[in-house]
């Protein structure tokens, strides 16, 4: 033991360089690998920087707002862009500036976790389709085409109907309904994936269900499914200013673009900013995420872009 | 034969299970469903009763559902604003949905097919360019400010379209050529974004097929261009777009929700948005159902094109 241990003695320092010069190698590679990448695709770079920005501004509403986004001063109602009310105000004297940030942090958190869930539910639903296939498999489908054959808007106005109105129910709601494409595309790469020798081979050496599925398919998945999660926040937030804008979402004094636009609807011939300010934030964010989306997916699977092209 | 029956069979668990889906939302609600329909606060406890048996909501589940499925076949299931049978309802706003959006799905069509042939006739062209740029963008345009934002030109300041309705002021309901002008800005925005869509799918699928054995042999026996396009390339080209429709159909129904209520047209979507601010839950429940349907059967229809566009699917 000692004996090997003062073999080796010389072996730790080395080992630690080594590893040391390796580590460093690797970080001026990944470094240098994100840049390229990031040239490489632009999609990927600009849709990821407008995301970061909003996300920026979302965050720190507070601080770089001069007005709470509720507050009314009649004085300045509808009025133009100024030093004092950047983006003008809205027919109750709101800054519009300040209610555009504060909507965007509703309209992203929105976005945000309803796709959470949608992919989980999705992922759920499409691996246990794929993997255990047969009446498993029969059953969910059915199940997710019914989901899907319901025009969205309708099972969302149904939906709200029956539990009404509020922020943490929109979120269930919109993940709740807009799942199916993302267990379609996690169903089709199981089904692909579940004859690979790698699955037989952990099966033949007495891997279960859970653990294949767990250690050896979901792991694969995670490109795929980041994509199409990314694409998804943009499609939430589109479903979430829809439903605001019909009154059927987020509902006033609580700002989002979709209500904004509702409200500057009546006046856009005195104040047209009034819905185009709003409208530019749900154009400009959705484009960011659907780009970032696209860019991720051409980076994680080259040959869809090869493929497109 | 034996094909287009199974489609057919195909269709009734699914329209069965959305039933039960939307009856399952009903029931699922907190509380007495009731509340949904009426606000107890201001209704007698005997009018809450009556309501409750109206819908049959003293029965056991399955008794309820059969009832409510019936009930609205049978016209006994009545708005509870107007106490018109909600099958009457929806079926009087049927036509409106399905004109702007199978006017808006056609247009949209008619508009992609030749920028889709461009775009593959030349990957890379300045068309190309445009058709991919154009339907990423096109995706991140919430039709409802589309809509406001062609109000605001061509209504508000140079007076062209009307902004809201379908008819003059004076005629009910539809009105022939008169209403044509109402509707060409519903027809556009729900055009806007298939267009683009389709053009890009056609173009993926029209350059994939255009590289393909047969193109190249129709080409070596010296048929002209134009032949080879339509009779060999577009015709199997056309497979994915169709089978992009039946995915399309359903968000166009849906997007109808929007576009009725910015133009202020009578249709499903409208009504049932109406139906829902007003707490009408029969009215809901019915268009909900109903619009799957439309949306299961033109799948159905869908699935018959394709199949016979492509023989090798009935098999």
């Amino acid at each position: 033991m000692s004996a090997l241990q003062e073999a080796t003695g010389a072996l730790p320092g080395r080992v630690t360089t080594r590893s040391r010069q390796m580590v460093a190698e690797s970080q001026a590679g990944i470094g240098r690998r994100v840049w390229s990448t990031m040239v490489a695709n632009p999609k990927l770079s600009v849709g990821g920087a407008i995301i970061i920005v909003v996300s920026v501004l979302a965050l720190l509403a507070p601080w770089i707002t001069r007005h709470p986004p509720d507050v009314q001063n009649p004085v300045y109602r509808l009025a133009t862009p100024s030093a004092e009310y950047w983006l003008g105000a809205d027919s109750f004297g709101r800054d519009t500036f300040s209610r555009v940030v504060y909507a965007g942090r509703v309209s992203l958190s929105i976005g945000l976790l309803s796709m959470a869930l949608t992919v989980v539910i999705g992922v759920l639903v499409g691996a246990l389709a794929g993997y255990y296939g047969g009446w498993v498999d029969r059953v969910l489908t059915r199940v997710t085409e019914i989901v899907l054959v319901i025009p969205t808007f309708f099972l969302l106005i149904l939906t709200v109907a029956t539990f009404g109105r509020s922020i943490p129910l929109l979120i269930l709601i919109i993940g709740l309904t807009s799942w199916p494409i993302n267990a379609r595309v996690v169903r089709a790469e199981i089904l692909r994936l579940r004859k690979a020798e790698f699955v037989t081979a952990s099966r033949v050496i007495g891997g279960t269900d859970p653990w294949i599925m767990a250690r050896h398919l979901l792991p694969q998945l995670i490109p795929i499914v980041i994509a199409s999660a990314t694409i998804r926040v943009a499609n939430n937030i589109l479903i979430e200013s829809g439903l605001s804008y019909l009154g059927l979402g987020v509902q006033p004094p609580t700002a989002t673009w979709g209500n904004m636009i509702t409200d500057g609807a009546g006046f856009m011939r005195q104040a047209w900013w009034l819905v185009g300010i709003p409208g530019a934030a749900i154009f400009i964010v959705v484009l960011a995420f659907n780009i970032f989306g696209e860019g991720l997916r051409d980076f994680l699977d080259p040959r869809s872009k090869a493929g497109a092209r | 034969m034996k094909y287009w029956l199974g489609k057919l069979l195909e269709t009734v668990p699914l329209l069965i299970g959305v039933s039960l889906l939307t009856f399952a939302i009903f029931r699922l609600a907190p509380g007495d469903p009731v509340a949904l329909v009426v606000d107890p606060t201001m209704v007698s406890e005997e009018d809450q009763q009556k309501v409750r048996e109206d819908l049959g909501l003293d029965a056991p589940l399955p008794v309820q559902y059969v009832t409510m499925m019936s009930g609205m076949v049978t016209g006994d299931l009545r708005s509870f604003k107007s106490k018109q049978p909600t099958m009457e309802v929806v079926m009087d706003a049927l036509p409106v949905t399905l004109l702007v959006g199978g006017a808006g799905l056609l247009i949209g069509l008619v508009v992609a097919l030749p920028l889709g042939v461009l775009a593959a006739r030349r990957p890379n062209g300045w068309v190309d360019r445009m058709v991919s740029v154009s339907m990423t963008t096109s995706l991140a345009v919430p039709p409802f400010v589309l809509g406001l934002v062609m109000i605001l030109f061509f209504s508000e300041r140079w007076r062209m379209l009307p902004a809201s309705g379908i008819a003059p002021i004076g005629t009910i309901g539809f009105a022939g050529m008169d209403s044509l002008p109402y509707l060409v800005m519903p027809v556009l925005v729900v055009a806007f974004g298939p267009a683009t869509i389709f053009a890009r799918y056609l173009r993926d699928a029209l350059t994939s097929v255009l590289r393909d054995d047969f193109v190249r042999t129709a080409r070596a026996k010296g048929l002209n261009e134009p032949v080879v396009l339509t009779r060999h390339a577009l015709r199997n080209a056309l497979l994915p777009v169709v089978s992009l429709l039946s995915s399309l159909i359903p968000i166009t129904l849906g997007g109808s929700v929007v576009i009725e209520m910015l133009f202020g047209l009578p249709g499903l979507g409208r009504v049932t948005t109406q139906a829902a601010l007003s707490r009408d839950y029969p009215v809901v429940m019915t268009a909900v159902l109903f619009v799957a349907t439309v949306a299961v059967l033109s799948n159905l229809i869908i699935d018959v094109v394709y199949g016979w566009i492509d023989p090798r699917v009935r098999v």
